[in-house]
């Protein structure tokens, strides 16, 4: 009962929050395919194998820095993978290295701190996250 | 032959204000050996420097042992030389080429961002001055500066370019000496990287051209951690390789998602790189630089800043 509410709540505050993101074609292409797991190789820096999914998340600032430009302090992102160590999202806005952000999601919340970020279109970023610490719901 | 390793040094960096600290060694063009000019507790006199300046047939030394102890003598004698309106702008700026070298070197060795951040911001504020100075011309500075393409030297020369193109621009006061610092900083991140690869004397790889396209990220995610670093500073770490088309690194951001202090640094950081020697290339010329940058300016340069870039090369630093 409390994940049931839980995911309502979480429901209801995402949808209070615009979608902005602008999918390029690639993705929309990636997100409609049965997709593999993403060893890791020899130019990667991960160190985990990468899970694929495709959820939507809200990424809160935690620590704002007024020296980082354009930090919306909440908004609306999708969840592109996950490996033990990090999560891969992609966002309408550009975050930069070590700004630390929340990411909730239906059945878990992450504090993260920002890996690195890849401009992939216009609203359209690929961010690399490193997972420092996570709660899980009980009952998920 | 006096049987030491000697090193050369410029003459801008003699004063008849106060001893070198070290013994400075003359030898005139053609001669084998080079002989003692001036003893450690010796100053020169405003007659000998007179001659040094007009004669381009004698080269100046010390020994490379005493490398530490001149450029210790430099950084505390800076201040009270800067400040001294008797010193001509030539000499200042030879003598901050030199300072701004030995202390990123010291400062990167001792590899402690927060000192690095300290050191560069006075150093910044000095450059700012110097570019905005009418009696130095622009074909003096680029006399002075070195063109040998280490870390520090190309760093230091970066910081001189950026000024003298932001003043351009319209920059001034802090704001310029903010910039001026950003030069100093925006290779920061090459601290990570091992310098075999950062000196390679040939094409580098794919996987070791991987490594090298880190420093923006390496260089920002130190100075994030220092609250004395700004925003231009920050940013010029981070974007000066990205390209106003969008594809450069590490982002892929442009035009104008670019900061404005970024895309002054880029084109200075280019045109510096391409006219210093590097371990597989010599130096080009400005004309020659110009030529290639403008080949590529509407993929990879602000118009704008390339333009006044272009104009501030032709006028007044010489081909």
């Amino acid at each position: 009962m409390l994940e049931n509410h839980r995911q309502q709540s979480f429901g209801q505050l995402i949808a209070s929050l615009e979608m902005r993101i602008q999918l390029t074609e690639s993705l929309m292409e990636l997100f409609g395919s049965e997709r593999s797991v993403a060893r890791t190789n020899l130019f990667e820096l991960r160190a985990s194998t990468r899970f694929p999914c495709h959820g939507e998340c809200i990424t809160r600032v935690v620590d704002v820095d007024f020296r980082i430009p354009g930090q919306e302090l909440e908004s609306r992102a999708i969840v592109q993978d996950l490996s033990r160590k990090g999560v891969g999202i992609i966002t309408h806005q550009q975050w930069y290295p070590e700004q630390a952000l929340e990411l909730q999601m239906p059945s878990a919340t992450l504090s993260t701190r920002v890996a690195r970020g890849r401009k992939l279109g216009p609203f359209c970023y690929e961010v690399g996250l490193i997972i420092v610490a996570h709660e899980i719901s009980e009952e998920s | 032959m006096l049987g030491i390793p000697l090193i050369p040094i410029s003459h801008l960096t003699l004063s008849s204000l106060f001893p070198v600290g070290t013994d400075v060694y003359l030898r005139p063009k053609g001669a084998k050996e080079a002989m003692l000019f001036l003893a450690a507790d010796q100053i020169a006199t405003d007659e000998a420097l007179e001659l040094l300046a007009v004669s381009k047939d004698i080269k100046l030394f010390i020994s490379q042992n005493e490398s530490q102890k001149f450029q210790k003598h430099l950084r505390d004698n800076f201040d009270l030389w800067f400040e001294n309106d008797a010193v001509p702008a030539k000499n200042k700026a030879a003598m901050l080429s030199e300072v701004i070298r030995n202390v990123l070197s010291d400062e990167f060795t001792r590899n402690d961002t927060n000192s690095i951040v300290d050191a560069t911001k006075q150093l910044g504020v000095h450059v700012a001055k110097l570019a905005t100075e009418k009696s130095l011309t622009g074909a003096e500075l680029c006399q002075i500066l070195h063109h040998d393409y280490g870390t520090f030297t190309h760093s230091g020369n970066v910081a001189f370019y950026c000024s003298l193109l932001a003043a351009e621009l319209g920059y001034v006061n802090e704001e310029l000496a903010e910039i001026a610092t950003g030069g100093l900083l925006h290779d920061l991140g090459k601290l990570d990287i091992d310098e075999r690869v950062l000196n390679k004397p040939g094409k580098l790889d794919e996987f070791e051209f991987r490594i090298i396209k880190e420093h923006p990220l390496g260089g920002f995610r130190r100075l994030t951690k220092v609250n004395e670093a700004t925003q231009v500073q920050l940013l010029m770490t981070y974007q000066h390789h990205e390209r106003i088309d969008g594809k450069g690194y590490p982002v892929g951001i442009g035009g104008d998602e670019i900061h404005i202090a970024s895309r002054i640094c880029s084109v200075a950081d280019v045109f510096e790189a391409m006219t210093s020697n590097r371990p597989y290339r010599g130096a080009l010329s400005h004309k020659q630089t110009l030529a290639i940058m403008t080949e590529s300016v509407t993929q990879a340069f602000d118009k704008e800043v390339f333009e006044c870039w272009k104009t501030i090369v032709s006028s007044r630093l010489g081909n």
